[in-house]
């Protein structure tokens, strides 16, 4: 990767749809420059692909939720099938088992508090946890700054 | 909330699996005109339901070898979006999210040696405002970055369910 790649995912960073020839044309090279460019870091597989950025607050989503979770150790797994197996209608849940003060990690996403606050409880009067603590997600918005710090990570 | 039919819905699943589709050729996917995909395009940014396109890099190909997921907890009484600037202004950090509860913020870092694992702890210990900042995740394979911006196909057709 030289500085004219770093460049290019720049551009592409902030709107994936930006025509060759317009990033050429910034760039100050040929727009044959720029596909050809764009194609080897496909191939090498340094850019994945691309992707829209949605809202999903747009979309009914009213919560995101981060539950951090503490249960006795050898039970884990257990109680993560427990928390995958909730029943959900209005709600999405990802878990993960993490070290630290929580051994377990819910993300919850929810179109209704309720249901939010029910998987909670759920999770809460399992046998196996020992604590269980709420964390509200405030930045639906999120996914727009993160785009934007991940110009940091190319540097230069 | 605007209804979402099946063209629109067909349109973000084709632009979420690669951003850089043609109008033209989503438009001979769907068997409708090409202004008629930049029409509902429009609309849905309008909307605010598209807010953008982005690039997704492999985490190893940009040279990182591995992440740290952290909670920080500010002190009562400090301005919480000083902090969170000084937080996303540190390198490492490349995902800031800002939380109500028992945290006021998740991050993750990226790094490339043990080098910057320190930078990051050397420049978070400068924060007086912090009281405890607890690491949660940590993983060393590759991931796709934007981290919390890609939709999984799964996600993304749950999205669509509930829109009335």
């Amino acid at each position: 990767m030289d500085l004219l790649d770093i460049d290019i995912i720049r551009i592409l960073n902030k709107n994936a749809r930006t025509p060759f020839s317009d990033i050429a044309k910034t760039l100050g090279v040929p727009a044959s420059v720029v596909q050809v460019r764009y194609n080897k870091m496909r191939k090498k597989g340094i850019i994945l692909g691309t992707s829209l950025i949605l809202d999903p607050e747009k979309f009914g989503v009213k919560y995101a939720v981060t539950l951090g979770i503490k249960s006795l150790e050898p039970n884990i797994q257990e109680v993560m099938k427990y928390i995958t197996s909730l029943p959900l209608k209005d709600s999405r849940i990802s878990v993960w088992p993490t070290f630290g003060r929580f051994n377990i990690i819910t993300l919850i996403m929810s179109k209704n508090l309720l249901e939010a606050h029910k998987i909670k409880q759920a999770v809460k009067e399992h046998p196996y946890v020992t604590e269980a603590s709420i964390s509200i997600d405030i930045s639906l918005y999120k996914h727009k700054f993160e785009a934007l710090l991940l110009e940091k990570e190319l540097g230069c | 909330m605007n209804a979402l039919d099946e063209i629109d819905a067909e349109i973000i699943r084709i632009l979420c699996k690669d951003a850089r589709t043609p109008f033209s050729k989503i438009g001979k996917m769907l068997g409708v005109g090409t202004d008629t995909v930049f029409r509902r395009f429009k609309k849905l940014e309008q909307e605010g339901k598209i807010s953008g396109s982005t690039v997704i890099l492999s985490s190893i190909g940009i040279g990182l070898k591995g992440w740290y997921a952290f909670y920080v907890k500010v002190k009562p009484g400090s301005s919480i979006s000083a902090v969170g600037e000084i937080l996303a202004n540190i390198p490492q950090v490349y995902g800031l999210v800002k939380l109500f509860g028992e945290y006021d913020f998740y991050l993750e870092i990226g790094f490339r040696d043990f080098k910057e694992i320190d930078t990051f702890i050397t420049s978070v210990r400068q924060i007086k405002e912090i009281v405890t900042i607890d690491p949660m995740i940590h993983a060393s394979h590759d991931w796709p970055l934007p981290t919390l911006s890609t939709l999984q196909p799964e996600v993304l057709e749950w999205l669509f369910k509930c829109v009335t």
